[in-house]
């Protein structure tokens, strides 16, 4: 993790990586975000299970994360998947899974929330790590 | 039609289908037997001439309608083309039009898994670069399923846009193909098959000399030459017009006098002497000289003379000036002409081949039409001779030429004012043949420009020092000699010299501006002034 210590400038996303191999109810709370359609047709795929997942333009296929892929293609598109009240740490989990998991700093977060930006950033770059919210390191993005 | 190019150059599809060509294709295309042949048979088609600039069009699209299709074809050899709902089997040589028509071998099917989507298959591609990619199969629901949607046409492939960049080149070496082609035939611009032309008999030419006789020397449209002439019924009147048209172009009693789009006939014998001849006046013996002697402020000078004879530079284009003002010289005052200038040719009318125009003056005060030639090849418009008399103009007087309201129209109009006494140089001839200049009031009629200006009181008495053929360096240095003295420093402008020598001889500007620049005996003294120094030989 990189020593220097975040600003309202910095950008966050949600660690997948980080979060599976550091909290162990991840599955089931994933699961628990998908729309009521995808809670039945994945009911026996497991999170973490990989699916084929076809390109709506070449159709090619690529394994990914079925629970995961559902969520963010879909349910998290849905208007009721960003309610109006509800926690900020949700609220920004929540955000990021419906727009792909797009980097974003404190700063886009307030204005996309309507919450202070230093808020916000002292809630998400605090010691702990809430479900997998975490500064993007800059190895991350020259990958 | 199936056609064979000579292609040297690599098209393309690209990643996403949409097919290219580069751009050294148009910079490099050469027109091969095939292109003609497929001109050929769209100009039987159409059974209209048409000009090389309308054949462009179609030859370029012929030739990306023919690339694209050799490129879909070479592409579509490598297999079946991939779609996401067919079935495939192990071993099943694929291509992939979505992936720029890349190919591939199906290695291994097994089932597909994603609860959204329900059954299908998964593929196992060995593609053509050795990786292995996975593709979906019996997918009922796909983008791919459907009619490929239009590919978004490539820059490459826009015609507007080729014609801008590539018109103009692919345009000359297109007609230099025409040209070579013996079974095609071009008047006024406009190519047709030799083939289909109608056959046009003496006694019919005989009809049209005697019809244009009767006009009197006024050019005639092939049109109404036709209403004379009784050509076979049912004919389509394009054909049997262009076919009058070139049996006129063989004849030599016709002479087609039209401007660029329009085709006008004349009879030869009929056209002025000085059209078919170049007027004594403007003769031109050529002097040897070197024009890298003259110098920027020299050069610029030259091209403000507005002489038919300095040579223009290629890039000149027509377009871009409406009017310009010209200062008369004795020789095309005395012939009636005005000169062509670089400048001048933007404003009167061109011809495709025609060395011949025929085309209107128009008086800009008084509206006079005034019948009026261009002779191309010897850059001149004849037509005047009367009208300078009328408006009682002198060498240096000051011409305006404008941009005229109609096609085949041009303005002129003198720089007249009210008639007043000035004292102006004036050129005396002597009884031994010498010339003299001498400041004398005379009557001027119209703006002149200050250092051109010479008034010849007879013009006739000038005829016996064209005659005498003095040579170039003796008559430069008379004349620069007779005009120095008019000067109390003795300087005389190289302008001055450029109008005094053309009063005995026909020189342009620059073996001129050469010799001064050259010869010892001419003193620069500052900004084209120069002073004869006879002691240096």
């Amino acid at each position: 993790m990189s020593l220097l210590k975040p600003n309202a400038q910095t950008p966050f996303h949600i660690d997948f990586d980080w979060w599976k191999q550091n909290e162990r109810d991840w599955q089931v709370f994933l699961r628990s975000l998908l729309c009521a359609e995808h809670q039945e047709s994945f009911a026996d795929v497991e999170a973490g299970d990989l699916i084929d997942w076809v390109d709506p333009e070449t159709a090619e296929v690529k394994a990914v994360d079925g629970v995961q892929n559902a969520l963010m293609t879909h349910c998290a598109l849905l208007p009721e998947f960003l309610p109006e009240r509800t926690a900020l740490v949700e609220a920004v989990f929540r955000t990021f899974l419906s727009n792909g998991n797009v980097p974003l700093s404190a700063e886009e977060l307030s204005a996309r929330l309507g919450r202070p930006a230093d808020t916000i950033l002292r809630t998400i770059a605090g010691p702990r790590v809430y479900r997998g919210l975490r500064p993007l390191l800059k190895s991350s993005v020259t990958e | 039609m199936r056609l064979d190019f000579g292609r040297k150059f690599i098209t393309r599809l690209s990643m996403t289908g949409a097919f290219n060509l580069p751009n050294e294709y148009w910079l490099n295309i050469q027109a091969t037997q095939k292109d003609i042949e497929n001109l050929q048979t769209y100009l039987f088609e159409r059974e209209t001439p048409l000009t090389t600039g309308e054949l462009v069009s179609f030859y370029i699209e012929s030739r990306i309608a023919f690339e694209q299709q050799a490129a879909e074809n070479k592409q579509k050899s490598g297999g079946k083309t991939y779609l996401p709902r067919d079935a495939y089997a192990a071993g099943d040589a694929l291509v992939f039009p979505a992936l720029g028509w890349r190919r591939g071998t199906v290695a291994a099917v097994r089932d597909g898994r994603n609860p959204s989507i329900g059954s299908f298959d998964v593929l196992t591609v060995s593609m053509d670069d050795q990786t292995e990619r996975l593709f979906a199969a019996r997918l009922e629901t796909h983008p791919l399923n459907d009619e490929p949607a239009p590919v978004p046409q490539s820059d490459s492939l826009n015609l507007d846009l080729i014609l801008r960049e590539h018109g103009a080149s692919i345009q000359r070496h297109l007609e230099s193909a025409l040209e070579a082609d013996e079974n095609l035939v071009q008047i006024a611009g406009r190519w047709f098959p030799r083939a289909l032309l109608v056959d046009i008999n003496q006694g019919q030419l005989n009809l049209a000399e005697a019809v244009l006789d009767m006009s009197g020397g006024e050019p005639l449209p092939t049109t109404a030459l036709m209403k004379d002439i009784e050509l076979p019924a049912g004919e389509n009147p394009k054909l049997a017009e262009f076919s009058l048209n070139h049996a006129l172009q063989n004849d030599e009693r016709f002479d087609e006098v039209g401007p660029a789009g329009q085709v006008l006939w004349c009879l030869h014998r009929l056209e002025p002497d000085h059209v078919r001849e170049v007027p004594p006046p403007l003769r031109y013996i050529e002097i040897e000289h070197d024009r890298g002697k003259m110098d920027s402020a020299m050069k610029s000078l030259e091209a403000q003379l507005d002489d038919e004879l300095t040579p223009t530079e290629e890039t000149d284009s027509r377009g871009g000036i409406d009017s310009i003002i010209i200062t008369l010289i004795y020789p095309h005052l005395r012939a009636g002409t005005l000169p062509m200038s670089a400048r001048a040719r933007k404003l009167f009318p061109t011809a495709y081949e025609s060395p011949r125009v025929r085309f209107t003056l128009v008086d800009g005060k008084t509206g006079q039409r005034i019948p009026a030639w261009v002779v191309r090849k010897h850059g001149y418009v004849f037509g005047l001779r009367e009208w300078y008399k009328a408006h009682q103009l002198i060498p240096g007087s000051l011409v305006e030429v404008r941009r005229g309201k109609n096609p085949g129209e041009v303005i002129v109009e003198a720089k007249t004012q009210r008639a007043s006494k000035d004292w102006v140089r004036t050129v005396i001839v002597g009884a031994d043949g010498g010339i003299v200049f001498a400041m004398l009031k005379q009557a001027i009629t119209a703006e002149f420009n200050d250092r051109m200006v010479v008034h010849v009181p007879d013009f006739k008495a000038l005829d016996p020092v064209w005659e005498k053929k003095r040579s170039f360096d003796d008559l430069l240095l008379l004349v620069m000699r007779e005009l120095a003295k008019s000067n109390p420093q003795g300087h005389v402008h190289a302008q001055e010299l450029y109008a005094a020598v053309n009063l005995v001889r026909r020189v342009p500007p620059a073996p001129i501006f050469s010799a001064l620049a050259d010869r010892p005996m001419f003193k620069h003294v500052g900004d084209l002034h120069f002073r004869l120094d006879e002691d240096i030989k």
